[in-house]
């Protein structure tokens, strides 16, 4: 059939046509690059679009006729293709896909449909489905098509087949033997059936909707079912293997639920019913889900799916072992959105538990922000141990990690705790700095306000900036003893001749803290320091004196 | 409009259009459940009208309002489906309404309708009578239904029944040699079917009244694969799970292959330990399609329902349960149609089957305890009170089969019939005739009516020979 119209040109109307086919070839290809929020590929789309309403300017439909190796319209050759690869021609005749339809009302999104179905990749993604099938799924609305069906069947068969069934054709005789006993026979007034009631049809409609839901749970119900009937080893271990690509399916939908299920039911139903030496039969699903690969599809379905239950998917972890902390920390370097993430964190302070050290490489991560998570486990962990695995932490070149750092060694209660902190309270970043500041502040103990004394009284303290200073005094308002009462009565009352801005800046955070503790003594000295020259100074005063006396 | 506001007021008003006709079909049009059924009609239409033209257009298998296809759903499915017919039957493509319309308008548009029932020409009889109305006005159905497309779409119904039977044998030998099985061609088939259903569901069911005994399984679960359907699409599903619930249809008995030939075709009742045996088909099946397929959504699809089959809706049956767990419903679907088809169909251990009322009324006393309630009622509206294939005596002597239901309930007792013999008991010479039995003579009164139902199996007597 193929032709060649190299010497005829193509009328107007085909030549819109060839566009449009040029047009989709192309989009095809962009739309296989470019994931669908790229300018590249809304702008393919845009000028596909196009292309179909120049076509439908001047006609209410586009009818293309396939064949092996090209596509007519209205008898003109408007797509010629010789090869067997990349053959647009081939690729819907081979399915046998005679016609296709589209119509001028055809929307964008239609459009965009249409061809994402021609980047299928059958084989791999849809084994059961071919061009057909999957146009009869979707069901356009303005795109229709005409297959051929002929091809899928066998027609001999077909023929035997009602030839056997036309052979039985009864007799004269018994049609008047029907027609005999018709005479006698009673005469009847059959029931009218039932008509719906609107409750049947709520009942109905409500039993319809659950078509919707997955229905994972009641397929692991059989496949124990058929497991717990098996009655020969080779069908149970056959059994078991199902059994693994379920759950190994339940994963890779995000159905956690139905997940760990299926391992509760092999956890605590199987231990009564299946016999001692057929338990091991089941070591290749444990197995299965420490895998490394198995986690690596948890990353992606972490990002893909967004109906994750979160408390599921805690209690299928529970089951997993220490093996997979690694891969863990691996997805968590990968996992992109906030939601997955947070679950990847959830896991792994599960897991993590299981081996603290193992866990703790995390930290020599070279992407910040695992190490920041890491550190943010061990802590939600809380096991002090954690913390000579941190201690390195502190000095991590990212401030955030090294905030983290700070606040985790905070929150456990160790021994080197009040010394970590302490080296921090030196660190090059503020924010460093204050959470270190705070941390010794939650201490309380009489060790961790030395410590802030000291660093309150250290040489460098008075150049530091007058908030960071006024947040520091905030802090050891915490303790209010006689020690914090007379060290900021003290620190009020110096004069120096040298730094005098400065020196009045952190007399400024003295009143400031006295206001805090509500301390009534100091009164008259905070009054004398309300009418300094200094607008700190005077500021924080009469900030302090209104706090103590109202 | 909004497209839920749209969908909602679309379906109203094709409903309640379709009301209006059916309620004056059996009512004079001044009567007041017409009058009241125009109203609630007029209740949709008006306020369209008051902004814009309103045009109800039947396109293929589906109503168009103002060009948007108004989707089907289960609560309007009957009414939208006599719609169609009635639609199909007068050779209206599309009724236009271009300004607002008053009562009289509708009586007229709606007893021309009615009155143009058994004319030569339906269309230009309503046509010319709405002169009267010029607010309305209608276009004629454009592909004309003559004999040869009729004929056409036969041969091909025909031909899709065939080759899934064909395609039933061929997947049970794959499986029996333990072959992989792609489901691309009966996924194809099924759509066709699916789409022939959509579009004449009567000669579809008819061709399920073939039952071959040497080859019972195969057409056995053809047969269980299209009831499923038609069941389905009346409760208005999506294509997708109408295709999971064809192909569950096609496999739901594939676990008999692993049962001996010599108890499978025992002619005499079995004893216990066969019983046991035959009970483990929907267990045995339910494995057999785990081996076939990889696990995805449409695998669950096939194997749930092959398994539960023949459990019943108070959880009897088999195979027995640890846990009991509600059956799904594509397996309710499937237990109806499979029990339904087995009543009607010879079998090696009972040769004589139910007729088609018989195997009705005794689904009807399974109703709540093996049968789901809800599903069956639909099922017996769908299979209607002279099923398809059943033989009936008229009024007039003559026999015939039933092989369309009237698609208004109310006249569900007047279906179409092929009559086999006439009033002296002769076979008919030649091609065998249709009649509908809602005609009327010139007094106003049935032309025929059905008095008797005789056993077609005690005859041998097959609706299946005349339909291939
Ligand atoms: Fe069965
Ligand atoms: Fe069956």
């Amino acid at each position: 059939m193929d032709k060649q119209s190299e010497n005829e040109p193509l009328s107007e109307e085909a030549r819109l046509a060839e566009d449009v086919i040029q047009g989709i070839l192309k989009t095809r290809k962009l739309f296989t690059l470019y994931p669908p929020n790229n300018p590249v590929y809304i702008n393919a789309s845009d000028s596909i679009v196009d292309k179909f309403r120049k076509f439908f300017e001047t006609n209410d439909r586009l009818s293309l006729k396939i064949f092996q190796n090209e596509i007519l319209f209205n008898n003109e050759q408007v797509y010629h293709n010789p090869e067997k690869s990349d053959n647009l021609a081939l690729f819907f005749f081979k399915d046998g896909l005679k016609e296709i339809t589209f119509l001028s009302s055809i929307t964008r999104n239609e459009i965009e449909d249409f061809i994402r179905i021609l980047i299928t990749d059958f084989e791999h993604d849809a084994p059961d489905d071919d061009i057909v099938t999957i146009l009869w799924e979707r069901n356009f609305e303005h795109i229709t098509y005409f297959a051929d069906e002929n091809f899928l069947t066998d027609v001999s068969e077909e023929e035997k087949a009602a030839d056997n069934v036309k052979e039985k054709v009864y007799s004269d005789d018994s049609l008047k033997k029907a027609y005999h006993d018709s005479l006698k026979a009673e005469t009847v007034q059959p029931d009218i059936p039932v008509p719906l009631s609107t409750d049947d049809i709520q009942h109905l409609s409500s039993d319809m909707e659950m078509q919707h839901q997955s229905k994972t749970d009641k397929f692991v119900v059989i496949l124990f079912e058929l497991l717990y009937n098996s009655t020969d080893l080779v069908t149970f271990k056959e059994i078991v293997r199902h059994i693994e690509s379920t759950l190994k399916y339940c994963v890779s939908i995000g159905d956690f639920r139905s997940a760990s299920h299926i391992l509760n039911v092999i956890k605590d139903d199987t231990k009564k019913r299946v016999h001692e030496d057929k338990k091991n039969i089941f070591d290749p699903i444990f197995t299965a889900i420490n895998s490394s690969s198995l986690i690596e599809d948890i990353g992606r379905v972490l990002d893909n799916v967004t109906a994750i239950e979160e408390g599921w998917f805690i209690s299928y972890t529970k089951h997993l072992n220490e093996t997979t902390i690694p891969p863990f920390i691996n997805i968590m370097g990968e996992v992109q959105s906030l939601k997955g993430r947070h679950l990847v964190i959830e896991a792994l302070a599960i897991i993590g538990q299981l081996n603290i050290k193992t866990l703790a490489e995390g930290l020599k991560n070279n992407k910040w922000h695992v190490v920041r998570d890491t550190i943010h486990i061990l802590g939600k962990i809380g096991n002090s141990a954690s913390i000579e695995y941190l201690a390195k932490s502190i000095s991590h070149a990212d401030e955030r990690v090294r905030r983290e750092a700070v606040k985790t060694i905070g929150s456990l209660k160790s021994p080197e705790t009040l010394l970590y902190l302490s080296k921090a309270l030196s660190d090059q970043s503020y924010a460093v700095r204050i959470t270190a500041a705070k941390a010794i502040g939650n201490m309380r103990t009489k060790e961790a306000k030395k410590a802030l004394i000291n660093e309150l009284t250290s040489k460098d303290f008075i150049s530091k900036d007058f908030t960071e200073k006024k947040e520091y005094f905030g802090i050891i308002a915490l303790w209010p003893d006689t020690e914090v009462k007379e060290f900021l009565i003290r620190t009020l009352k110096k004069r120096q001749f040298w730094k005098t801005i400065k020196n009045n800046e952190t007399r400024a955070c003295a009143a400031y803290a006295l206001g805090i503790l509500h301390e009534k003594d100091a009164l008259p000295l905070l009054q004398k320091a309300s009418r300094s020259g200094n607008k700190a100074l005077r500021e924080n005063s009469l900030a302090a004196i209104n706090k103590l006396t109202t | 409009m909004e497209d839920k506001e749209f969908e909602k007021i679309a379906k109203g008003l094709i409903n309640s259009f379709a009301l209006v006709i059916k309620t004056a079909q059996i009512h004079h049009i001044n009567n007041v459940a017409v009058v009241n059924a125009i109203q609630k009609f007029l209740s949709f239409l008006n306020p369209i009208l008051s902004s814009e033209a309103v045009t109800i257009e039947l396109v293929g298998e589906f109503f168009h309002l103002n060009n948007s296809r108004v989707r089907y759903s289960m609560e309007y499915i009957f009414n939208f489906e006599f719609l169609i017919e009635e639609f199909k039957k007068k050779r209206l493509g599309a009724i236009i309404f271009e300004e607002i319309v008053q009562e009289e308008d509708i009586k007229t548009l709606v007893n021309t309708i009615i009155s143009s029932s058994h004319a030569e020409m339906p269309f230009q009889v309503i046509h010319k009578a709405l002169e009267k109305a010029p607010q309305i006005h209608v276009k004629e159905l454009r592909k004309i239904r003559d004999d040869h497309t009729e004929f056409k779409k036969k041969q091909l119904i025909k031909r899709s029944y065939l080759n899934a039977a064909a395609l039933t044998k061929d997947i049970t030998n794959r499986v029996k040699a333990g072959e992989m099985v792609s489901l691309k061609r009966p996924k194809r088939t099924i759509g066709a079917i699916i789409d022939q259903l959509i579009e004449d569901e009567s000669m579809l069911i008819g061709m399920t009244t073939i039952k071959d005994y040497d080859e019972y399984t195969h057409y056995h679960s053809v047969n269980v694969s299209i009831l499923s359907m038609a069941l389905g699409h009346k409760l208005g599903l999506s294509r997708k799970i109408l295709a999971n619930l064809g192909l569950a249809g096609l496999m739901h008995d594939i676990g008999k292959i692993q049962i001996p030939i010599d108890v499978l075709n025992k002619p005499t009742s079995f004893t216990d330990e066969e019983w046991q045996l035959m009970k483990q088909h929907p267990a045995h099946g339910a494995l057999l399609i785990l081996r076939i397929k990889e696990i995805d959504d449409s695998l669950l699809n096939l194997v749930i329902p092959t398994f539960e089959h023949h459990l019943n809706y108070d959880l009897t049956g088999y195979p027995k349960l640890r846990h009991k767990v509600k059956i799904d419903f594509l397996s309710s679907i499937i237990a109806i149609a499979d029990q339904y088809d087995a009543m009607t169909s010879a079998r090696v251990y009972s040769r004589v089957p139910l007729s088609p009322e018989r195997a009705l009324s005794t689904l009807l006393d399974k109703s709540g305890t093996q049968l789901d309630p809800y599903l069956l009622k639909v099922f017996i509206n769908m299979i209607g009170i002279y099923p398809i294939g059943s033989l009936i005596v008229l009024n007039s002597n003559e026999m015939g089969l039933v092989f369309e239901n009237n698609t208004n309930p109310d006249l569900i007792n007047r279906p179409r019939i092929l009559i086999i013999s006439n009033s002296a008991g002769e076979r008919l010479p030649g091609k065998n005739t249709a009649v509908d039995l809602t005609e009327k003579d010139e007094n106003g009164n049935y032309k025929r009516s059905i008095i008797k139902t005789l056993d077609p199996n005690q005859y041998g007597i097959n609706l299946a020979e005349y339909l291939l």
